[in-house]
């Protein structure tokens, strides 16, 4: 903690911080001596960092690549006109310094990744989460598990919130929630949808508020609680969420997160139309003629077993370019999962290193497989019945 | 028996309901009603969910009860 003595102009600033017996003078040291990493300086970051800011959080990085538009002023209410074009991060400070010359202000304006995102974390005490995607959401998720770093995590889609702290005093994560191997890919698009400015003002408040009770060490904080707000309704509830298997599971692939594809959410869209797409029916055909293929189920060790008209290797997407060796490339090779989506993200990854890989992905993967058979099989019983 | 279903982000949006009550089989288990879901509004199959009973996240095997308060939830990913 600061030994040293708040100035008189400190003390009239926090005046109002300092009547609260919640947090006097010794509450507002911890505050002063706080650092706290803000990524995304958007919807969610502006208030965030308003209020941080005005609170006298000693010190506070901002992560942003993204420039200032026209189109962003409607809710991100620290940028004026005069930001248009600037970098959010760099206009961001520019504002807040304004607001409060007595604190520091540290620009990131690199994009948060892999190779960056630990040693940004370990300079850090608090993480706050105000990105626009889930890719970026993954990422902060298993840096903070890493370094053991609180997240102070907010979203939103259209007119509702999501509000909560992950990985908080062994608490649950993001993937306790959604761990990401159930993925669809309806969810799994970047394309920005509409918002009431408001919205993220409301929800990035209620960040603002996790941070200082953490800070403070004051109140109840939303750990294992995910608070969902309706901004049409004015209804909000909590969900209590538990923690999972998954915080291990972040832990034990540290080695790897340099080389997970996190951006591959992103791009998805993308990389899907290059990479050859087989239907149920197509690859029973395939099957029925005898053709050899070299089945890859890339689903995780704790999913059901594969099915055995597609039984080959089982190599989950994290081990793919560890293990491609493994695979047969001589015979036609067909990569499965859950639903479809992870086959590709495999194959993507496989493409990525070795551009001449001919494979191709389940469409729909054993779901649709599943449904597929149990069709034929009615079917079937059907024509013998008539 | 009744259950009440309170569904947000996109799956509201396909579904085309914030909440409702459903009648269903007694002793269903999560996983039956996310296939009777998904059976009716084939757009959710995409979807990734969690579902929580009386405001805590279950997991697919749990059983409903009469009466019960059941929360499907995507991710959000907007900021």
């Amino acid at each position: 903690m600061s030994k040293a003595q708040f100035t008189e102009r400190e003390l009239t600033r926090y005046s109002r911080n300092i009547l609260l017996k919640e947090v006097g003078e010794q509450g507002q040291h911890k505050l002063k001596d706080a650092k706290v990493l803000v990524i995304g300086a958007g919807g969610l970051g502006c208030p965030v960092l308003q209020y941080l800011t005005a609170a006298g959080i000693g010190t506070i990085g901002i992560v942003d690549f993204d420039i200032v538009d026209e189109s962003n002023l409607q809710r991100q209410v620290l940028f004026d006109t005069a930001h248009i074009g600037m970098n959010k991060a760099r206009a961001a400070k520019d504002r807040l310094t304004r607001m409060n010359p007595l604190i520091k202000v540290v620009v990131y304006t690199e994009k948060l990744d892999q190779q960056n995102a630990l040693e940004l974390f370990r300079h850090y005490d608090i993480v706050v989460d105000g990105t626009d995607n889930l890719a970026s959401r993954y990422l902060i998720n298993d840096a903070s598990i890493l370094t053991g770093k609180p997240v102070v995590y907010g979203a939103i889609h259209r007119f509702e919130g999501q509000v909560s702290v992950f990985n908080y005093q062994n608490g649950p994560s993001y993937r306790c929630l959604f761990p990401e191997n159930q993925e669809g890919s309806t969810m799994l698009n970047c394309s920005e949808l509409g918002v009431i400015g408001v919205l993220p003002g409301m929800i990035g408040t209620y960040q603002a508020n996790e941070v200082m009770k953490i800070i403070l060490g004051t109140g109840e904080i939303l750990s294992g609680k995910l608070m969902l707000v309706d901004s049409r309704s004015n209804k909000s509830s909590i969900i209590h969420i538990a923690r999972s298997n998954e915080v291990d599971k972040v832990l034990a692939s540290r080695e790897s997160f340099g080389s997970n594809g996190y951006a591959l959410y992103c791009d998805q869209d993308e990389k899907e139309n290059l990479i050859e797409e087989i239907t149920a029916e197509e690859l029973n055909i395939l099957i029925s003629k005898g053709e050899t293929i070299q089945f890859v189920d890339v689903r995780g060790d704790s999913e059901p077993p594969s099915p055995k008209e597609l039984t080959g290797l089982r190599i989950p997407v994290k081990d793919v370019l560890q293990s491609l060796d493994l695979i047969d490339q001589r015979n036609t090779v067909v990569v499965y999962c859950h639903s479809g989506v992870r086959s590709l993200k495999a194959i993507s990854k496989i493409q990525a290193t070795s551009p001449h890989a001919n494979l191709m992905s389940l469409q729909g993967g054993v779901k649709a497989w599943m449904k597929f058979t149990k069709e034929t099989e009615k079917n079937k019983i059907e024509l013998e019945l008539s | 028996m009744k259950i009440k279903l309170t569904y947000y982000g996109v799956v509201s949006e396909i579904i085309g309901a914030e909440e409702e009550w459903m009648e269903v089989e007694s002793n269903l288990a999560v996983d039956s009603l996310c296939d009777m879901l998904e059976k009716r509004w084939s757009k959710l199959e995409s979807v990734q969910y969690k579902v929580a009973i009386n405001h805590s996240v279950s997991n697919m095997a749990s059983v409903l009860e009469e009466n019960d308060d059941v929360t499907i939830l995507p991710p959000f990913s907007g900021g």
